[in-house]
């Protein structure tokens, strides 16, 4: 908890709001933030952690945000008049997954099972978004490397089902999810004897190529999983 | 009594019809008014009812025989209320203004959105329905999946919408227990090939003959219960539904497929009229009472009462039984003043 | 809950340690796992209903489901608690506190729960890696990766990832070089002084006679006052 009010108290001294880019982060984060706001004895005993590490804050009024939070509520309107390169014929699959919905209390938007703030963005973006049921199921990213078994099947079924779906790739806005989904796929393809070929891409990446920002510029040749088929569809 | 005083029952479902009879029984000129069409509220809707499968028509026809010269106004709500007792105002949709020396509200309550509970798929999957749709499938003695197939396996998911916090609802239904097992009944005598499970928390059958009635249910017919909330639901490409959940007295995870999917949504209050007659709410919502204990049909303001289920979840007799309580109390109320006396009424500590 | 270790029989065959000793049951685990985790914590609320097991990710593969070990914690059973490996399956999804209808957190639970255990020294694959990348943080400050591989699962490790890595390495994905917090030294001393900072009153169950003992189940030197001795005992 300590660790991650670090980073809080970093950004309320700029008076800046924390924008995490990693549902982990932003969980832990956002949680941090809600005890240093409403817990006084937690927010007691974190402080003098703080003040140790030489951060004295007195009070808390930033908020912690996340990149699909930022994008979908802030630069909606934006984007919107940016867009030069609609994602016409892409099939996309937005993967949510657990600690950007999840627990409502903490992260309070969106909904924790059926969310659609990024599946929106990529509508605007003029891709066509599946109906992706396992949208907010774990891929079983933090016993990856302890239950490696577990882990890799629920991955597994999240890839299943974009499969099945028919998406070109599978949009999510977390670098442990995509270390699963996208670095393990080729341990899974070889374990289960299947064939995914499934690009994972980040909702920026989505964004960027739709605002026409070159694929080199945006990292997209920086994938395990090659992205060339996706872009050779945006072409 | 000398001159014929009038009192104004608000909401034409069991509880109002019940007062209405009652209070014009007394000799009072009664004006009854509902917003629907039909008098008879949630009733309506139902086909037979627990615990005795009484055809919910014979109810309605019943305490609507009893109403003798009320007037009743359809399709009309209440805009607006002004003054105090004995001498209150009430202005109608239609623009007509009423006098009433006494007021009761008895709107009743309003279904649970089953679409808040966004895991068990309601309104997205298929073969996911509400107990109030089922009804109408009971009806028309045509229980069939959206894809037109007759179900074979059946679960009943209680408490959807009651007893959760994540919903803002802490309370409990009462009647949706009941309501399920009669349910199972009814959906097994018209597919007697169907398997049904029950998944609930904690069985309440609470009322006279309901525990009978619980037990019918697993004797005669083979309902299965099983001790387990339901967690999730997801779809299957045939439209079957896998759902998830803990068999909580074996302790383990439970995956079942079920054809047809029930949820037994609960009651929310109805509080439409809350500030038009500014009335106080419960921590629950429904229509705060004078007294928990002893003056459960007196509202916090002189001369409006309150009956039914707009105080909190009542089964169909309640309903009745309180309705006509609500209707003593008014007399007894209007008795008093008519007398000049002091009213007594139990008064918040 | 158990209460004899022995599997003697009785003379109608019944065996003995089926029966549930209802006057060892204590409040006292409960205490205690509401000081390590805080208001998170709390489980007095549960109904027992099963719906953070029924939506659970990983619940297939556990030997008690969520529902299960708030029951056990709420009836002071910490042999059981222990025992289990639903502490270590767990992947702190939320999907449990999402859902619980009388707003207990299960998922807070598993990790007061946890805490404890390390604290009481248990050893196991999920407890090193937890301890190793806590180790390799409280050093630089941040993570790095190579490092973290390689005292979790030694050279051999580091030799199976070792592909992906330089794969990773080569798209300029991560670093071959580790990084620091600007002030290595002064973070570190921090996290370590969070880390000896007395927990919450938490109730001392050993001092009080009158009240079950909750047994260590460890097989490392117990309860040190720091943890920074657990971290160093692991293999690297
Ligand atoms: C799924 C389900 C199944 C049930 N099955 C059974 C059963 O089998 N047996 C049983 O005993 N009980 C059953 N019940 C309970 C039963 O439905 C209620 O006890 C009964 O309907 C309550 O009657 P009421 O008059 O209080 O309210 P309602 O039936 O809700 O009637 C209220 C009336 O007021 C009207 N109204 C509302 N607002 C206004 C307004 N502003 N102005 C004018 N009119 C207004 C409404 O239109 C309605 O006609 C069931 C309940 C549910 C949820
Ligand atoms: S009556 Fe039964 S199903 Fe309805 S809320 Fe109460 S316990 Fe749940
Ligand atoms: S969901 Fe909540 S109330 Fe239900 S068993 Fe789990 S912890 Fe208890
Ligand atoms: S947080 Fe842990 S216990 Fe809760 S549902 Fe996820 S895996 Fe299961």
């Amino acid at each position: 908890m300590a660790m991650a009010a670090r980073n809080v108290a970093l950004a309320q001294k700029q008076n800046l709001d924390l924008l995490a880019s990693c549902s982990g982060c932003y969980n832990k984060s956002a949680r941090a933030l809600k005890a240093l706001q409403e817990d006084k004895e937690e927010f007691e005993r974190i402080s003098a952690i703080l003040s140790e590490m030489g951060l004295d804050v007195s009070a808390y009024n930033i908020r912690v945000r996340n990149v699909v939070d930022v994008l979908a509520n802030e630069l909606w309107d934006t984007l919107t008049s940016r867009i030069r390169k609609p994602l016409k014929g892409v099939k996309v699959a937005c993967y949510y997954g657990c600690l950007l919905t999840r627990p409502v209390d903490i992260t309070g938007w969106d909904s924790p099972v059926f969310p659609i703030s990024m599946d929106n963005l990529c509508r605007l973006c003029g891709a066509e978004v599946v109906d992706f049921r396992g949208k907010t199921k774990c891929c079983g990213g933090p016993i990856l490397i302890s239950q490696e078994e577990i882990a890799l099947q629920l991955t597994k079924q999240i890839l299943d089902e974009a499969k099945e779906k028919g998406a070109d790739c599978i949009v999510l806005a977390c670098p442990l999810c995509d270390t699963n989904l996208e670095l393990r796929q080729a341990d899974i393809e070889k374990k289960y004897n299947t064939n995914y070929n499934l690009p994972i891409v980040y909702i920026t990446e989505i964004v960027g190529l739709a605002l026409g920002l070159s694929p080199r510029k945006l990292g997209m040749d920086k994938h395990i999983v090659s992205t060339k088929p996706l872009l050779a569809k945006i072409r | 009594m000398e001159k014929k005083q009038q009192v104004v029952v608000i909401g034409g479902g069991p509880a109002g019809l019940a007062a209405a009879g009652q209070l014009q029984s007394f000799g009072l000129d009664v004006v009854l008014i509902e917003k629907q069409a039909q008098v008879g509220g949630h009733l309506n809707k139902w086909y037979k009812v627990f615990p005795d499968f009484t055809p919910a028509e014979e109810i309605v026809a019943h305490l609507k025989s009893q109403l003798g010269n009320t007037r009743v106004l359809t399709n009309t709500t209440v805009t607006a209320i002004s003054g105090e007792a004995p001498d209150f105002s009430i202005t109608t949709s239609s623009g007509e203004q009423i006098p009433a020396a006494a007021i009761l509200i008895a709107t009743g309550y309003k279904h649970f959105d089953a679409r808040l509970k966004e895991e068990y798929g309601y309104g997205i999957y298929d073969n996911c329905i509400t107990s109030v749709e089922l009804d109408a499938m009971l009806k028309e003695n045509k229980i069939r999946t959206l894809q037109g197939k007759i179900p074979k396996k059946i679960a009943l998911a209680h408490c959807v919408g009651s007893r959760d916090e994540k919903v803002n609802n802490n309370y409990c239904s009462r009647v949706c227990c009941t309501n399920a097992v009669k349910l199972a009944i009814e959906i097994k005598e018209q597919l007697p090939e169907s398997e049904i499970y029950c998944l609930y928390m904690d069985i309440r059958v609470f009322g006279r003959t309901y525990e009978e009635l619980y037990r019918t249910s697993q004797e005669e017919f083979g309902i299965q219960f099983i001790r387990g909330r339901l967690s999730e639901a997801s779809e299957k490409p045939d439209g079957s539904l896998v759902l998830r959940f803990e068999d909580t007295l074996t302790a383990r995870p439970m995956r079942l497929s079920v054809d047809l999917l029930i949820l037994m949504v609960g009651m929310e209050a109805n509080t439409e009229l809350a500030e038009i007659a500014r009335l106080p709410l419960g921590c629950d919502r429904f229509y705060a009472t004078l007294h928990g204990q002893y003056a459960n049909n007196h509202s916090h303001r002189e001369g409006i009462f309150l009956a039914g289920t707009a105080t909190g979840p009542k089964a169909i007799m309640e309903s009745i039984t309180d309705g006509r309580s609500a209707a003593a109390a008014i007399l007894s109320f209007l008795m008093q003043k008519a007398k000049g006396m002091e009213v007594k009424v139990p008064t918040l500590v | 809950m158990v209460t004899t270790k022995g599997k003697r029989k009785f003379v109608f065959g019944l065996k003995q340690d089926r029966l549930a000793d209802g006057d060892k049951m204590n409040s006292q685990l409960v205490k205690q796992v509401v000081a390590e985790g805080g208001k998170g914590a709390a489980i007095a609320a549960c109904m027992q209903c099963g719906t953070c097991s029924g939506g659970c990710t990983n619940v297939d593969s556990m030997d008690l489901t969520p529902r299960s070990l708030v029951l056990m914690v709420q009836r002071g059973d910490w042999e059981k608690v222990i025992k289990s490996n639903t502490l270590w399956l767990c992947s702190s999804c939320y999907i449990c506190t999402t859902r619980c209808p009388r707003g207990v957190r299960p998922s807070d639970v598993m990790e007061a729960v946890k805490a404890i255990a390390i604290r009481q020294g248990i050893e196991n694959d999920a407890t090193r890696f937890h301890k190793v990348f806590v180790e390799v943080v409280q050093k630089r400050g941040i993570l790095f990766e190579p490092e973290l591989i390689h005292k979790y699962a030694g050279l051999e490790g580091v030799l199976k990832q070792a592909p992906l890595g330089i794969q990773l390495a080569l798209r300029g994905k991560i670093s071959p070089f580790p990084e620091t917090v600007k002030n290595p030294l002064k973070f570190s001393q921090a996290i370590e002084k969070a880390k000896s900072c007395p927990q919450p009153q938490q109730p001392q169950p050993q001092s009080q006679p009158d009240t079950p003992t909750i047994p260590v189940v460890a097989s490392t030197p117990a309860q040190k006052n720091s943890t920074s001795q657990l971290v160093s005992s692991s293999r690297n």
